[in-house]
Formats: structure tokens, C-alpha cells, sequence
């Protein structure tokens, strides 16, 4: 890689030392030179010094922490707030790659809808002996009480965030479908706000594609979805409190919608309507983005013990008084046992071939997968079904003997909770740690929204693995993110 | 039988609650050859607005909320019925979800070593005689017994207890017959007997279990005979937590006491 002519007694940022490794690069090719969208971006990198950069690297950390852009981790002894890492290394996507990318995502979104709606209505799908009963109605998320209600535009999933990793070769492949209450989109939309802020002479000559609207279309596909189409709906995000992980992305969402945010406690149901106390007294309300588990929705129709819902809501919205979105019961498509039948949908519900692939999937469930997985544990990836956020996996060739025998011993008492996957070497891209550019593993997770039609605001966030070697991107489990251009040519 | 239903609700509290969202599943079904003649719901406090909606099972809900404070409500359901000499069902076939939900193991009606050694002597040549020899063997081998056990009892205490009530029975003989794979649901009603007065004996459970070839087949445990004009079907589903008569949440750090009254006769 060419190195830049710099300043005496400063080091360049590009010095020649970076290592592409045995994976697909994003910014390099296998000789260290730049791939052609790219090009641009290592020159201006070259014009740096590792001084200039730490500066600017400085300056979007007081950016973040001024914004208060911060998530909480689960499962540690003390309530952890962390400041989400960002790394100013910009993902770029090429433009003919998005446009498959979207229209690959545009597909899978149609399908899951429609398999929600037949799962909920008809069954056909399972009449047809497509997909067996028992993993859909023994999923976890799958809510009877949803069975033969009618939602509007039967949108079910109104916002979806799916996984997307490339492989060695640099194939793209779906990972995971979020379709409960995906996060992330708030360091999305901030990531390009500080890039913004850092480089902003090399952004305004990149020609990137915008994805500051993206709170703005979410708020189209809410109102799209109201119950009386004819009525200027209200729309309030239901967050369970400012003790969520994401309550920092809730707030800001609904400043940016200009939206209400609301807790549980906020609404109040009454003759099979929603209402919010407002100073001024009762309002009604008409969608609600919530961002708030099924099981908690509502303690008359689900968990009794819940503080996080309102009573009577479940009643409201099946007499279609109002929208939730995501529809109850979403959560059974983003099984991780069902995602392997997704490509199957899409034959399905649509007659096409799935433009994007997803990851083999072995499923615990049937008696020949298990004994493939069993023998293979310490190279498969293991996942149990209804987890998100990288908790309950096990990585088979990072995992110590003690690992791979409680899964053993999981997948062997409970095999319906698990499904195994082979090891995706995800892609790499330079990121920027301790001084000096590392390729670390990345994923991205564009969100799909989906109302009266289906849009996705180009890129969406691309998630960084920090640790060394590490292919687990979460943030609760040590990861950060870039910013993702998505080029207009 | 033409017969008539007169179902007292009183809920005490005692101290004021407020924002008291209720659910009321009183209305006899249209089903199995049964017809509803009429149903009233009159709730008090009265200016209570009750609403319905259908519930997965088709049961008809009725839900009604009250915010201001109060310490009292009464729900009284009158219907008027009309039923068959037999229970008689058109289904030939089960949906994949009725496949599954009414073959699964519950809460009420688990699946365990207990409930099949109880269900393993009964096998017989087809589902409909071990159905049969099911509920026969419950109905011999439990003691019906008020008090024995509480509205939380599960199949499985009351294989150990030997004593129970309708529901008791009922789900005992559910849990039997799907580790047999025979479907079954629970059935929750009234059974009018002019021999019997009193509540106790009105407010009825029984099960249904799925034959193929014959359809649904509606089973009494407690009583041994197969339903017929003297029973009530109000509310199905796969164990009693689908059926109940009433179900209610509210603000408040109340102690919530029930009484319930039921009145039955036949014209």
C-alpha cells in the first residue's frame, strides 16, 4: 500500500503496515491495493497523520458523549453505561451492490410479512407441508391470541432490521432477521452526524446518498398503518423506561419524529381505545411504535406481574382501535430455527428465488442435523433460538472444552432451542485501534421499513468486532460501529 | 332443552381500586348444535360500557373497564339456551394450530411419567375406546370431593390426591388422552340436573377429545356418560387458564374477594 509523503516528525496514518489477512477485505484487495471505490477514500487517508487523525477522533468522541449516545450491558454485576465506540473509518458500499442488496432485502421483508399473515390467518404454508408445525407453533414468539386478527395493510413486521455479513469470497449473505424491536438505528444516524462533523471536506466530495430522513419515513410507514386512514393519526413511542439498553435510542427517535414518548403508565385504555395523559387531559392515540417486549404489552392478556404495558391495550388493538408496531407475534419469524425455512417463504409466498442467500442452518430440532451438529461442535457456531444480541452462542473454534460441553449437554436436554451454523469468516475492514489501522470483522444491518410500501434508507449500521480476532459484532458483547456510505455512482 | 342462565359475578374489594380492566367469558356458544337464544350482560357499576370481541378459540369475550375508584362490581349474565339431545359436530378435520394446541402438554394438563403410567392400562383397540376406558378409569379411581383441591390444582396432584372437582376431572382426563395422542380440549359450562341445586353444581367442565372418522366427541369425567341436552358449553380451549368466567386486572393494593351465583332451570 502506497504510503503519503507527510509533515516531518509526524507519522502517516497509511504506513504501509496494514495486513489484508486471509479474508475478503472491504477497502483492500488480496495485493493491498485499494478496490476502485475505495481509491478515493485511501488518498485523502494518505494526505493524514496520526496526530490529525487522533484530533478528529477526539473531537467525535466529544461529539458522542455530548449527545449522551450511550447503551447499557445486560448481565454484569453494576448497570454498565457504556459510550458506544465509532470508528471513523467509513464503510462504503458501490452503488450496483446496494441496489441488490435492497432489492434482496425488499424480498425477504414481503416474504416474512406474508408468512406472518398466513401463520396468523390460514396456515397454509404448513398445510402445504412446507415448514413443520410444531417449529412454528412451539416457537416461543409465536402468540395464538393473534390468530385470526387483521391488521392494517396485514403489515405485521413495519420495522425490520436484517442481518447482512459477506464471506471469504465476499458473497453477502442474511445472517439473522430482527424483527421484534431492532436497535441501532440511532448510532446509524449520529455515526453520520459526527462523520459529518470530522471530515467533512472528504464526505462533501464522496457523493454520498443521505440517510437523514430515515426518522422521517419511519413516522410515514406509523401513520400509514392507522387504524382510520381518514384521521390525522397520533403516533407515540412506548418505551419500558429509562432503564432500557436502548432508551437513549428511544428518546432520540421520538425527539426526532416529534413524537410523544411514553411509558406504560402514560396510557391508559378505555372503552377499547388508547389514550395518553397529557396535561391538558386524556388524548387518544392511534400507532404506537413500541419498543416494548409482547410478554409486557398488556398484564390482562399476557404477563400479569407486567408494570412495562397497558391494561386492556391487547383488546384495543384486536378490535382495531390501534396499531402496534411490530405486530404482536412478529417475534416467530425471527426464530432462529424458522430462519432457516425464510428462502422457502420466498418461493412460497412470491414464486421468486431468493436474490439473498442466507447461512446453511442446521436445525437441533431434526434427528440428522443434531448428530452432525453434536460431532461438530468445535467448528460450528452455535445459537440458541430465541436469543438476540450475541448471548447464548458459542463460537466451536474459539470456545474452550468446558464450552462445547454445556452446549452439548443444552442441545441434548432442550434441541429445539438450538440451531448451528458454520463458521462465516466475515468480512474485514481497516478500523482505526491503538494507533494504528487492524482489519476487524464487521456485519451490517440495514432497517427496512415497511408500511403502505417498503423503504430502506440506503446503507444502515455497520457493526465493528474490536476485540482481536473476534467475529462478534454486538455491543453488548464489546463491539462498536462506522459509518456506511452507500455511493450514488 | 330450552334452559335458563343466571350467572352472578360480585367482586369485593377491601379498599377503592381503580383502572379495573375486566374480561367476561359467559356467553354460550353457537356450536356442536347448541343455539344461544339471548344473552344479556348487565355490569354494575352501570355506566360501564361492555364491548366483544372473538377470541382464537371463538369464544365470545366481553371486556369492560372501569377507572374511577370504586370497591364493588357485579357482572349478572342472563342466556337462554337451546340444546341438543347429543352434541353433534361437523368437523372432520383439525386446523395444524387445533393439531397442535390441543395435543401439547399445559400447565394444567402436563405431560409426565405420573399422567402416563395412570393413562398406560387403559389403552385399548382404538382412540375411541381408550377414550372411553379414560374416562371411565378417572371416573373410578378419583373421588369427586369439594375442597380437596383449588382453582391452581394440575392433573398431575390430582393423580396423587384422588380427589377433585369437574375441572380436576376434566383435566386429568385431557392430560390422559393426548399422551395417548388423542387430541382433547377443555370444556367449560353448566350442567342443569333438577336432582342438584346450588352454584357448585352448575358451573360445569368437562373435555372434547377428536376421533378421526367421528370428529369431536364431547366426554363428562365426572359423571362417566357423554355430553347431552342437560349441558351448557360456554368457553373452549386447551386447559382451564383459556376459559375463564371472568378475569380481571386493576390499580390498587386491594384483597379482591369473589362470590359467584349461579341459577339454572329449564322451561
Amino acid at each position: 500500500m502506497a504510503s503519503a509523503e507527510s509533515a516531518p516528525g509526524s507519522r502517516p496514518l497509511l504506513n504501509g503496515s496494514y495486513e489484508v489477512g486471509p479474508f475478503f477485505d472491504e477497502m483492500f484487495e488480496k495485493d493491498g491495493q485499494p478496490r476502485p471505490h475505495y481509491q478515493a477514500l485511501c488518498a485523502d487517508l494518505a494526505q493524514l497523520t496520526h496526530e490529525s487523525f487522533d484530533e478528529r477522533r477526539r473531537a467525535a468522541d466529544i461529539f458522542f458523549l455530548y449527545q449522551g449516545i450511550t447503551f447499557t450491558v445486560y448481565g454484569s454485576q453494576e448497570g454498565i453505561e457504556r459510550i458506544f465506540p465509532f470508528d471513523l473509518i467509513p464503510r462504503i458500499i458501490q452503488r450496483d451492490e446496494w441496489a441488490l442488496l435492497e432489492r434482496g432485502l425488499i424480498q425477504r421483508v414481503r416474504a416474512l410479512n406474508a408468512f406472518l399473515q398466513d401463520i396468523y390467518h390460514d396456515q397454509k404454508i404448513i398445510r402445504d407441508g412446507r415448514i413443520p408445525a410444531e417449529l412454528v407453533f412451539g416457537a416461543k414468539h409465536f402468540r395464538r391470541e393473534m390468530v385470526g386478527v387483521r391488521v392494517p395493510r396485514n403489515v405485521y413486521a413495519h420495522v425490520a432490521g436484517i442481518d447482512i455479513v459477506r464471506d471469504k469470497d465476499g458473497r453477502y449473505y442474511v445472517l439473522e432477521d430482527n424483527l421484534r424491536s431492532p436497535s441501532g438505528v440511532s448510532y446509524m444516524l449520529e455515526n453520520r452526524q459526527a462523520m459529518k462533523r470530522t471530515f467533512a471536506r472528504i464526505f462533501e466530495h464522496y457523493g454520498v446518498r443521505p440517510i437523514e430522513h430515515y426518522p422521517q419515513e419511519l413516522l410515514n410507514t406509523l401513520r400509514s398503518v392507522a387504524p382510520h386512514p381518514d384521521v390525522e393519526p397520533t403516533v407515540v413511542l412506548l418505551t419500558p423506561g429509562i432503564y432500557n439498553s436502548a432508551y437513549f435510542e428511544h428518546s432520540y427517535l421520538a425527539r426526532q419524529m416529534g413524537i410523544e414518548i411514553v411509558e406504560g403508565r402514560d396510557l391508559v385504555v378505555h372503552d377499547g381505545k388508547v389514550y395518553m395523559r397529557t396535561t391538558t387531559g386524556l388524548k387518544q392515540v392511534d400507532v404506537i411504535y413500541r419498543r416494548v417486549d409482547d410478554d409486557f404489552l398488556d398484564p390482562l392478556s399476557f404477563r400479569p406481574d407486567s408494570l412495562l404495558g397497558a391494561p386492556g391495550l391487547f383488546a384495543a388493538y384486536v378490535m382495531g382501535n390501534v396499531t402496534l408496531a411490530n405486530a404482536v407475534g412478529t417475534g416467530v419469524a425471527d426464530d432462529k430455527a424458522i430462519y432457516a425455512f425464510v428462502p422457502e417463504m420466498i418461493r412460497y409466498y412470491l414464486s421468486e428465488s431468493p436474490i439473498l442467500e442466507n447461512v446453511p442452518t442446521y436445525l437441533a430440532a431434526r434427528e440428522e442435523d443434531r448428530a452432525y451438529i453434536l460431532d461438530h461442535l468445535e467448528e460450528l457456531v452455535v445459537k440458541s433460538v430465541n436469543e438476540s444480541g450475541g448471548y447464548g452462542m458459542l463460537v466451536g473454534p474459539h470456545a474452550s472444552r468446558e464450552q462445547i460441553e454445556l452446549f452439548r449437554s443444552r442441545i441434548r436436554a432442550q434441541p429445539r432451542n438450538f440451531i448451528a451454523q458454520p463458521v462465516i469468516s466475515l468480512s474485514r475492514h481497516p478500523t482505526y485501534i491503538d494507533g494504528e489501522l487492524r482489519g476487524c470483522h464487521i456485519d451490517l444491518r440495514p432497517y427496512v421499513l415497511c408500511g403502505e410500501r417498503i423503504t430502506i434508507v440506503p446503507g444502515g449500521l455497520t457493526r465493528v468486532a474490536l476485540q482481536r480476532g473476534s467475529l462478534v459484532v454486538n455491543s453488548s458483547q464489546g463491539g462498536g460501529s462506522k459509518d456506511t456510505w452507500v455511493l450514488y455512482d | 332443552m330450552r334452559i335458563f342462565i343466571q350467572h352472578i359475578t360480585t367482586l369485593i374489594y377491601d379498599s377503592p381500586i381503580s383502572e379495573a380492566h375486566t374480561e367476561v367469558r359467559q356467553r354460550p356458544l353457537d356450536t356442536g348444535g347448541q343455539r344461544c337464544l339471548s344473552f344479556h350482560l348487565e355490569v354494575r357499576p352501570e355506566r360501564a360500557n361492555v364491548l366483544s370481541f372473538v377470541d382464537h378459540f371463538n369464544n365470545t369475550v366481553h371486556y369492560f373497564d372501569w377507572l374511577q375508584p370504586h370497591d364493588r362490581v357485579v357482572i349478572t349474565a342472563n342466556s337462554e339456551v337451546l340444546t341438543p339431545a347429543t352434541f353433534t359436530d361437523t368437523c372432520t378435520d383439525l386446523s395444524p394450530l387445533e393439531r397442535f394446541d390441543y395435543l401439547a402438554p399445559t400447565a394444567y394438563a402436563p405431560r409426565d411419567e405420573m399422567i402416563c403410567a395412570f393413562a398406560a392400562p387403559h389403552i385399548a383397540g382404538s382412540p375411541y375406546e381408550t377414550a372411553m376406558a379414560l374416562m371411565q378409569a378417572i371416573y373410578r379411581n378419583i373421588q369427586y370431593e369439594r375442597g380437596a383441591t383449588h382453582v391452581k390444582t394440575t392433573a398431575d396432584e390430582v393423580i396423587q390426591l384422588r380427589r377433585g372437582v369437574c375441572q380436576d376431572f376434566a383435566h386429568l382426563f385431557i392430560a390422559t388422552c393426548r399422551c395417548q395422542g388423542i387430541p382433547a380440549r377443555y370444556v367449560s359450562g353448566y350442567l342443569y340436573d333438577p336432582k342438584f341445586f346450588g352454584t357448585e353444581v352448575a358451573t360445569h367442565a368437562w373435555a372434547d377429545v377428536f376421533i378421526a372418522g367421528h370428529g369431536w366427541i364431547s366426554l363428562d369425567p365426572t359423571h362417566n356418560c357423554m355430553q347431552d341436552e342437560r349441558y351448557v358449553r360456554v368457553a373452549v380451549g386447551r386447559d382451564y387458564a383459556d376459559t375463564p368466567p371472568t378475569r380481571g386486572v386493576f390499580k390498587g393494593n386491594a384483597r379482591e374477594t369473589l362470590e359467584v351465583r349461579v341459577s339454572i332451570r329449564s322451561a
